[in-house]
């Protein structure tokens, strides 16, 4: 019997892979968080002047880092936000179907049901 | 923490997690494209929103964004004027939205309203999504995955790109392979109305994909919201709804077809809800099926009913605006009556049929967390465990009169499969600037699963009666109960990295797989670790991110199954006969034909993998809609499969009776001798010997795919919305790529009449063209909605091929004596034209949908011949080249629907 030998044999070839995979490990690590804006091209110092003062308005209001803070808003309210919405017609028609149909389907499960010999 | 959880990680025992959430970035300029910091980005969904603000460079980003369409707020005080976007975030994408806000006074509108770009300018993978708009709206229906991923293009008969059908593909339920450890088919199947969205991918994927030769399909089912829905659905139809489209000539040439298939009774509803149980924290899942199909199957089979209620819940957490939590499990019965066991369809009738136990529970917990806007945990612990029971209904046993190839007395095919599959992945995103922008992740998976089957094909019995011409000649024995533990882990690392237009996608992936004998108690499966380098570049082409060009080279390894290693584990019995007398009871002893050995398997094997290169260009034309077009190669490698190292091989000539040319042969010289040399290896390279031990001739096992694969794509959501595809492609090689015998085990192999003669060309699943279109309309006024698709598809390839007989060709088996007369695939089956379509009339009241829709599949009743006889003269009394399998006949299925 022939088998072939592939290329990627021996300790120096597995080292290669071993030695990637490390360096792609270790790179997040090392890497920096996101450094000091760049120069803008055609900046226009009014308008940044403007958004300085916008974006200092803003932090005050919300207490937030810049690029760092994810929070989650409040949304308007909907019919269909809160439980009162099952006290509507068609919540109410809704929970009925919803329990028909569930109820169906468990009385299959257990009626329709075949049962293996080997697991009786 | 960051540091805790990459130690975590480091001494995990492997990898391989994919996501099921999106990224969300941007920059926010003004008109001048100075950059604005501060500005306050707002991400509203369904299940509340987020805000960010911009950073020092004017950045944002939201991380852990599920798949969905959300509305995208950018705002910074009064002077400028805030501007809303629509963003649609796919599974492991980046979608960019870049805003420039303009001057609130010389800007007359408060707020502009566009739309994110559909091209993702960074990744080098090609992409295709199903979304749920798309299957609510087009009377594409299927209960598994891979009836699914049939509608992607590139991929048919389950076969991607050129790969195995039933094997290569990762059967991905929000993000964690489902399917069967044993051989890679669809294990799990699931309501349709859970899909939220699918990815379809493969093409370019990255590291943290693998365990696939084929593609990847990523289903992510569906989570409540801060508003409650609900969807209540109902198809029906009955064998009036059905057309007959066997013509009279198909009919002349094989007179099975006359009875084809009927769906008699179709019950299948749903009803859903989802919803808060506490704003912006907590929210719901819950979905209830009973599907019951009742069907006249090809030949005197009356009634095969399935019945299949299914009930699913999931919970969704947000108890932290960095934490969320996902607790999900489905519970599914499937029961079968009325299949046909081990008879031929021609022949069984409802007494000779099996019925089918196969209950199944599936879990599935993850959690979240993202820390800041920088890194995203993630970890998901996912399995099932569920069997699947088939029990004759008349358990004696049968007989076979090889004379007049009939069956009388029981069914046979009882088969017991037991399995259990768990898996966990832990990964780590981690985005920083270096040289660029990066956005590393790497992480771990460790899959854990049980096989166990038990085969009884001739029935409980264990045996069948053989006799010719009514006279008695001996009983047949055969079975199995093997069983197998996968033991996979793997890890991945790759990174993101775009600096300027250019972005390098490069990875690296570890696959390390054992298959464990819980009867031997032992690993018998060890192959090498698999390494799966992935190097892929994009360029964006234009500065508004609506064009990128591509390239990509990776290396993908199968998942693990047990299939290919069972055959060296103990539980395979002897092939026996038992000589009976006149009244069919048996006299001696069983004599062994084939031996139950336990085969041998090589310590120097490799796992089976793929090699692929790709070059694709993406633009977006309009808004909504993209076009793609993507050059495809693909080298599948290490295949394994049985031999016979011991066996030496005899010459003779024998005559080809379809081309009345002669050639050479082989006879097994030295069977008794040999017959304890089965062994599993990667075959290539694998030597024949002649009875002086020179070489016959030396295994070049291969496969390769060439395509080329044009896609436009809409957002299928507008009045009108259309997905077109074609791909031109062809498979060849060695190494078919329809069913798993010669992929997981079978006989081609072990002898060199079917491996050395004809043995290479086009595959079986090879489809030189294919047209695949979706579109979906609304009617103007009267709010009529039209969804169908069309597809196009070259046949499937067949071989003539011959079955010499035992005393011409002692091969030890019909199968090693079966030789093709022509190369590989030469010949084709008819080209496929199908069209479905749906027709839904909908009314609007009050924010409650209701729609009453009528499907028609094939509507032109097309009859395309999908399969044909490849044995040359004839078997089973039917003619080569007679039709032996039609396209499925045209059926109308009404259905209705409330969601709100």
């Amino acid at each position: 019997m022939t088998l072939r030998f592939t290329r990627w044999r021996g300790p120096t070839a597995r080292a290669v892979p071993l030695v990637l995979m490390s360096v792609l490990i270790a790179m997040p690590a090392a890497a920096s968080e996101m450094t000091l804006a760049p120069k803008a091209k055609n900046t226009q110092v009014s308008l940044r002047q403007i958004a300085a003062r916008e974006a200092a308005k803003t932090t005050l209001t919300t207490g937030l880092t810049t690029g760092t803070a994810v929070r989650r808003a409040e949304q308007p309210n909907t019919s269909r936000q809160s439980t009162g919405f099952f006290k509507s017609r068609p919540g109410a028609i809704a929970l009925v179907v919803m329990a028909a149909g569930t109820g169906y389907a468990i009385y299959s499960a257990s009626h329709d049901r075949i049962k293996s010999p080997a697991k009786n | 923490m960051f540091a805790f959880a990459l130690t975590v990680l480091l001494f995990a025992a492997g990898a391989h997690a994919q996501s099921s959430v999106g990224t969300v970035e941007g920059t926010v300029t003004d008109e001048q494209g100075a950059i604005l910091p501060g500005a306050n980005a707002i991400l509203t969904g369904p299940r509340g929103a987020q805000t960010v603000q911009t950073d020092d460079k004017g950045q944002f980003r939201f991380i852990s964004v599920q798949p969905g369409i959300y509305t995208l707020k950018v705002e910074l005080g009064t002077t400028f004027a805030a501007q809303t976007r629509e963003v649609t975030v796919g599974i492991g994408k980046t979608a960019l939205a870049d805003f420039t806000l303009k001057v609130a006074s010389l800007s007359e509108a408060i707020e502009v309203v566009g739309s994110s770009p559909t091209v993702d300018v960074r990744s080098s993978a090609t992409d295709n999504t199903v979304s749920n708009n798309m299957l609510q709206m087009t009377p594409l229906y299927s209960s598994t995955a891979t009836g699914l991923l049939n509608a992607a293009p590139g991929i048919n008969s389950s076969s991607a790109f050129g790969a195995q059908g039933s094997f290569g593909n990762a059967l991905l339920l929000d993000g964690v392979d489902t399917r069967d450890p044993e051989g890679g088919s669809a294990w799990t199947f699931f309501n349709q109305n859970l899909i939220e969205e699918i990815q379809i991918g493969g093409l370019g994927a990255p590291a943290e994909y693998g365990g696939f030769t084929g593609a990847i399909i990523n289903t992510v089912t569906k989570s409540g919201g801060n508003a409650f829905s609900s969807l209540f659905s109902m198809r029906y139809t009955d064998k009036d709804l059905s057309s007959k489209n066997v013509s009279k000539e198909q009919l002349a040439a094989n007179a099975n077809l006359g009875k084809s298939a009927v769906l008699k009774k179709l019950k299948d509803y749903t009803v859903q809800m989802g919803g808060p149980i506490k704003t912006n924290k907590a929210f719901f899942f819950a979905s209830i099926q009973r599907y019951s199909a009742l069907s006249d199957p090809i030949g005197p089979v009356a009634n095969s009913q399935d019945i299949s209620p299914r009930l699913n819940v999931k919970f969704t957490l947000q108890p932290t605006s960095r934490d969320t939590f996902i607790l999900g499990t489905q519970y599914d019965s499937y029961n079968v009556t009325g299949r046909v066991g081990y008879w031929p369809s021609s022949q069984a009738t409802d007494q000779q049929t099996v019925e089918e136990d196969a209950p199944e529970w599936v879990w599935n917990a993850q959690w979240r967390r993202s820390f800041g806007t920088k890194a995203l945990f993630e970890t998901k612990l996912t399995g099932y465990t569920g069997y699947y029971y088939l029990d004759p209904i008349d358990p004696s046993p049968f007989t076979y009169d090889g004379g007049t190839n009939t069956y009388t007395g029981g069914g046979g095919g009882q088969y017991y499969a037991d399995r259990s599959r768990n898996q966990l992945q832990v990964s780590m995103t981690r985005y920083a600037e270096k040289f660029g922008n990066h956005s590393f992740k790497f992480g771990a998976e460790i899959e854990r699963s049980h096989v166990r089957s038990q085969y009884q094909p001739y029935g409980p019995a264990g045996f069948y009666l053989y006799q010719y011409y009514g006279v008695p000649y001996y009983r047949v024995s055969y079975g199995y109960d093997v069983q197998g533990n996968n033991r996979r882990t793997s890890a991945y690392a790759q990174d993101q990295w775009s600096a300027g237009r250019a972005t390098l996608n490069i990875g690296l992936r570890m696959d390390h797989i054992r298959g464990y004998s819980p009867v031997l108690k032992e690993t018998v499966y060890k192959p090498e670790l698999g390494w799966g380098p992935r190097v892929g570049l994009s360029y964006n082409l234009t500065s508004r991110d609506t064009a990128a060009l591509k390239a990509f080279w990776g290396r993908y390894y199968e998942g693990a199954a047990s299939a290919l290693y069972t055959a060296a584990t103990p539980g395979i019995q002897d092939l026996t006969y038992t000589d009976v007398n006149s009244s069919g009871q048996p006299i001696g002893a069983p004599r062994v034909i084939v031996p139950g050995q336990v085969y041998g398997i090589s310590d120097d094997i490799k796992h089976p993998r793929t090699d692929e290169a790709n070059v694709s260009y993406e633009q977006q034309l309009m808004r909504g809609m993209r076009f793609t077009a993507t050059g495809i190669w693909r080298w599948g490698d290490n295949f394994i499969n049985n031999v016979i190292t011991g066996a030496r091989w005899s010459p003779k000539t024998l005559t080809n009776s379809l081309t009345g040319q002669t050639f050479t042969a082989y006879t097994w010289a030295n069977q008794a001798a040999s017959n304890n040399t089965f062994t599993v290896v990667n075959t290539a390279g694998f030597q024949y010997l002649a009875t002086d031990g020179s070489v016959i001739g030396t295994l070049d096992t291969r496969r390769k795919y060439r395509g080329l694969m044009l896609v436009l794509t809409n957002s299928l959501r507008g009045r009108l919305g259309y997905q077109f595809s074609y791909v031109l492609s062809k498979s060849e090689g060695n190494v078919d790529n329809s069913g798993g015998s010669a992929y997981l085990g079978g006989s081609q192999f072990t002898g060199p009449n079917t491996t050395l003669i004809n043995a290479f060309g086009e595959l079986t699943n090879s489809r030189r063209h294919e047209v695949k279109a979706y579109f979906t309309y609304r009617v103007p006024k009267v709010d009529v909605m039209l969804g169908g698709n069309y597809t196009g598809l070259s046949g499937r390839h067949f071989t003539p091929s011959f079955v010499y007989s035992n005393s011409t060709l002692p091969t030890g088996g019909s199968s090693r004596r079966t030789i093709f007369l022509e190369p590989r695939g030469t010949e084709e089956n008819d080209f496929i034209h199908n069209v479905d379509l749906r027709v839904e009339k909908v009314f609007s009241i009050e924010g409650n949908r209701f729609g009453i829709y009528a499907d028609t599949l094939n509507l032109f009743n097309a009859n395309a011949v999908t399969a044909r006889q490849a044995t040359y003269p004839s078997s089973g009394g039917i003619a080569y080249r007679a039709p032996t399998g039609i396209q499925g006949a045209r059926q109308i299925t009404f259905g209705a629907r409330w969601s709100f």
